[in-house]
């Protein structure tokens, strides 16, 4: 006994010992076999070229640079694991390859599931954790399966995923609505649709997808830096995952657009590396480029990283479009197979009040305008249910829109302020659930003349014959780069509606043999909103431009050039047609100018009030006709008064080519005169 | 041509994509101010409310940032400063679908009612709609047929103020499914 205590002992001690000699050599040998296989998988690597492949390019965003050097548009650090990485795609590989197989004891607040990580502790995470997608691949392709060799738990990434529970991807396009000029162009996100989004009856409830968004950080509030970092890449670009319901508040409900959704057809690895690559992208930062590497850049970015056969941003021009980008997408042969139409809540309440009697439209107008129920309900004891229900429910939907910051407000459990619209909302909801009947059914179902994909390309070359009394026959020679004017084919925009940006147009004179700048429109937006008792937007056209001034007597010669801000409010009424899309509009639009030229008599600021009223006409969505007159009074010239007038023709027998005709009276006098006949080019 | 140039700026960068809700969230037309003892609903029975598992702001669909003047949907998409990566917001929230309980249940009404309250109650006053769906489906209630008509003609027991807090309508909401005898048996909440 006395003896055995202290062998037991030695042996203890002494396996112990050998234990940790073994587990001592057992590292030592498991490193060796690390290092090995590390340099074997390298020398794979390398031989494969997998740096210079499309899929490590993509995943890391790799662009050519005009020196032919590659560079990565993410400008976070924290995306590259090597010290070089953004610039050298091959050392970054190196530097991947041996991250994925370092020990997880270097990572121990990784297998953590408790940890709350934020979102600058990348580092806390494995290197496989941290770019799931860069170790798809690459597993991949060098025949190994990182995962199995290392073991990571990755609880935060296997969380994401659960989250998402992908099931499938789908584009969005959020539809551009002039009512706000901020929505001009549109917006695109993607929609990861989730298997738990399926109701009880197994229908789809997107409501609970998630929705994937791109867009700028803001860091100034000062509108000339704001504008000016847009420019410059100032701004942090960053992916946010947010629940669909959040995207559907934002723009179908607050700004009154409408969704587009396109279904990706997507293989299961492909699907998965989106997953894997939108983690990896959610921990960096892109710089922003309003025009160029923007929201539908790099969704279309994004999308080419995970399915390496897509060719997306080789479909697109220098600067970038979300609308231009949906035709694209459309054009990627076997990438969408459904397209879908959420309807705003505008889009809704139109639908419904078409479905009104008159009677019942000045029910609605008492009630939803006015505010005034109480009088509706002593008039309207004879009415059946089901009828008070439609126009409840339409005086309901008009609430909504009409008072869009009643919805941020009300999706706020903090605000202590509600507007009046709300509480008069209450009421209505109040009347609306005593009712006890269901809803009309309303399916809305988009008119074709509005699916943004099929839509006439943005770009437009302009070829014209043109005679002016002044100075006799001349060519002209007209490009846009973007993107729609109201007398362009109508399908796919706004109905009364232009938008233009960079509108380059030119002329040669035939007889003096003189080629010169007639105008370069910046931007130009206009928008007319028929008025009746629903509709109270107000009509607008904006333009700010570098132009030929030709008014009669404002410049030292016949012209002058400088630039030119003119800003113009009025109304708008339909004559024929409905009233959210009429075939003959009139409007007036009372305007200031700004014009600034050296050439101008007198000072060469010119600041003038005036106006401009007018018909414009859809014969069909393929014919247009617009009348205007433009008059205007200078306040510093020696002659102030002065008044042009156009008649314009445009004819579209396609979606990509156009003719027209117009007449410009360019004097007060209607001496001077301006004929031309064009064509158009859509792409 | 100073402020020419300053307004040309404004005017090109406001138009392009994903920042365009520069300042929306300032703008709150012809507000009043909600009196603290805003009319409750005469003489209804006192309101339930039913506890929430600690820690669970941020389970469900994600969080949101909530803007200086509170209005969480367009704080979620306007990426302020302080949260450029709402991927962070996301995280920290593994036990979301440990442990399904009436509490569980309330915390993700809460989340959900949160950012839909206006449809929820326009949905619920009509008697139909997404939202209705999406109330059976966190409800876990095997059929959404018959919850609209029943949010419908209990809707001044559910909605009964028109300032009320998501998590106050969530906790009617319960007490409306589990008075409701047939409701009671197709929404499984486990109490």
């Amino acid at each position: 006994m006395f003896f055995d205590l202290p062998k037991a002992g030695v042996s203890s001690v002494l396996g112990f010992f050998m234990m940790s000699r073994f587990i001592l050599l057992s590292l030592i040998l498991f490193t060796t076999t690390a290092r090995g296989e590390d340099s074997a998988l390298l020398q794979k690597a390398m031989d494969l070229h997998l740096a210079e492949s499309t899929e490590w390019k993509r995943l890391l965003h790799y662009r050519g640079g005009i020196f032919g050097s590659e560079t990565s548009q993410v400008a976070g650090k924290d995306f590259f694991l090597g010290p070089a990485g953004k610039t050298d795609p091959v050392s970054e590989l190196k530097a991947t390859i041996a991250g994925f197989q370092k020990p997880l004891s270097e990572f121990p607040k990784d297998q953590d599931p408790d940890l709350t990580l934020k979102p600058t502790d990348t580092e806390l995470l494995h290197p496989l954790c941290r770019f799931p997608a860069r170790a798809m691949f690459l597993g991949k392709a060098l025949g190994v399966d990182f995962f199995q060799m290392i073991h990571p738990h990755c609880f935060h990434f296997e969380d994401f995923k659960k989250k998402l529970d992908a099931v499938s991807a789908t584009l969005v396009f959020s539809s551009f609505y002039l009512g706000s000029p901020s929505s001009t162009f549109g917006h695109t996100f993607l929609q990861i649709r989730s298997h738990r989004a399926l109701g009880t009856q197994g229908e789809r409830v997107e409501l609970l997808d998630h929705g994937i968004n791109y867009a700028a950080s803001m860091t100034t509030s000062n509108p000339l830096l704001y504008s000016l970092y847009g420019m410059i890449g100032a701004f942090k670009g960053t992916f946010t995952s947010v629940p669909f319901y959040f995207k559907v508040r934002e723009y179908n409900d607050f700004e009154s657009r409408d969704l587009w959704s396109y279904d990706l057809v997507l293989t299961q690895p492909e699907l998965d590396m989106l997953v894997a690559h939108i983690w990896e992208l959610g921990f960096t930062y892109y710089d922003y480029f309003y025009f160029t590497q923007n929201c539908s850049f790099h969704m279309f970015t994004t999308l080419e990283a995970a399915a390496p056969r897509l060719h997306l941003t080789d479909r697109l021009p220098f600067y970038v479009i979300p609308s231009d980008t949906i035709r694209k997408l459309v054009e990627e042969p076997g990438l969408v197979s459904a397209v879908h139409y959420r309807p705003s809540n505008r889009a809704q309440f139109e639908k419904r009040l078409a479905q009104l009697s008159s009677a019942e439209k000045s029910s609605l107008k008492q009630i939803a305008v006015d505010r005034d129920f109480t009088t509706y309900e002593k008039q309207s004891s004879a009415v059946s249910l089901e009828e008070k229900a439609k126009v409840l429910d339409a005086s309901l939907d008009y609430l909504e829109f009409a008072n869009p910051h009643d919805v941020a407000e009300q999706e706020n459990s903090s605000v202590t302020i509600v507007s009046e619209s709300s509480k008069y909302k209450q009421e209505l909801l109040l009347e609306r659930a005593k009712l006890g009947v269901k809803s009309v059914n309303l399916s809305v179902e988009p008119e074709d003349r509005l699916r943004p994909h099929v839509s006439h390309g943005i770009r437009r070359l302009a070829l014209a014959y043109g005679f002016e009394s002044n100075e006799g026959p001349s060519l002209r020679l007209g490009l846009r780069f973007a993107l729609h004017d109201e007398l362009d084919p109508s399908p796919g925009y706004p109905p009364l509606a232009g938008i233009e940006f960079m509108h380059l147009k030119t002329r040669y004179e035939v007889n003096s043999k003189v080629f010169s700048l007639d105008e370069l429109a910046l931007f130009q937006v206009l928008a007319l909103t028929p008025y009746d008792s629903f509709h109270h937007k107000p009509s607008y056209r904006v333009q700010l431009a570098v132009s030929k001034f030709r008014e009669e007597g404002q410049c030292v010669g016949n012209r002058c050039y400088g630039p030119e801000l003119d800003v113009a409010f009025g109304f708008t009424f339909s004559i024929l047609g409905r009233a959210e899309h009429p075939g003959l509009a009139a409007y007036v639009l009372p305007e200031f100018q700004n014009q600034i030229s050296g050439g101008f008599r007198g000072s060469e600021d010119h600041l003038s009030l005036g106006g401009r009223a007018g018909f414009l006409g859809e014969l069909s969505e393929y014919s247009h006709l617009k009348f205007e007159v433009h008059p205007a009074y200078f306040f510093f010239s020696p002659k102030p008064f002065t008044l042009d007038s156009s008649l314009e023709w445009r004819q579209n027998p396609s979606l990509s080519f156009g003719y027209g005709l117009q007449v410009e009276s360019l004097d007060s006098k209607l001496k001077d005169y301006d004929y031309s006949a064009q064509i158009y080019y859509y792409f | 041509m100073k402020k020419i140039n300053l307004l040309s700026l404004v005017l090109l960068t406001s138009l392009a994509c994903g920042i365009a809700h520069a300042d929306t969230t300032k703008k709150a037309a012809k507000k009043v101010a909600a009196p603290a003892a805003a009319a409750p609903a005469a003489a209804a029975p006192a309101a339930k409310a039913y506890s929430r598992p600690y820690g669970m702001a941020g389970c469900g669909f994600g969080t949101y940032v909530v803007g200086k003047d509170g209005s969480q949907i367009l704080g979620a998409t306007t990426n302020d400063t302080l949260y450029s990566q709402t991927f962070g917001i996301t995280f920290g929230t593994l036990n979301c679908n440990d442990s399904e309980n009436l509490a569980t249940t309330a915390a993700r009404l809460d989340n959900f009612i949160a950012s839909n309250k206006v449809s929820v109650a326009t949905d619920a006053a009509k008697g139909d709609g997404e939202t209705i769906a999406v109330l059976a489906k966190l409800m876990n209630c095997s059929d959404s047929a018959n919850l609209g008509p029943a949010l419908q003609s209990h809707f001044s027991n559910i909605f009964t103020r028109y300032d009320l807090k998501a998590n106050e309508i969530s906790d009617n909401l319960i007490t409306v499914v589990n008075g409701d005898a047939s409701l009671s048996k197709q929404c499984n909440m486990k109490i």
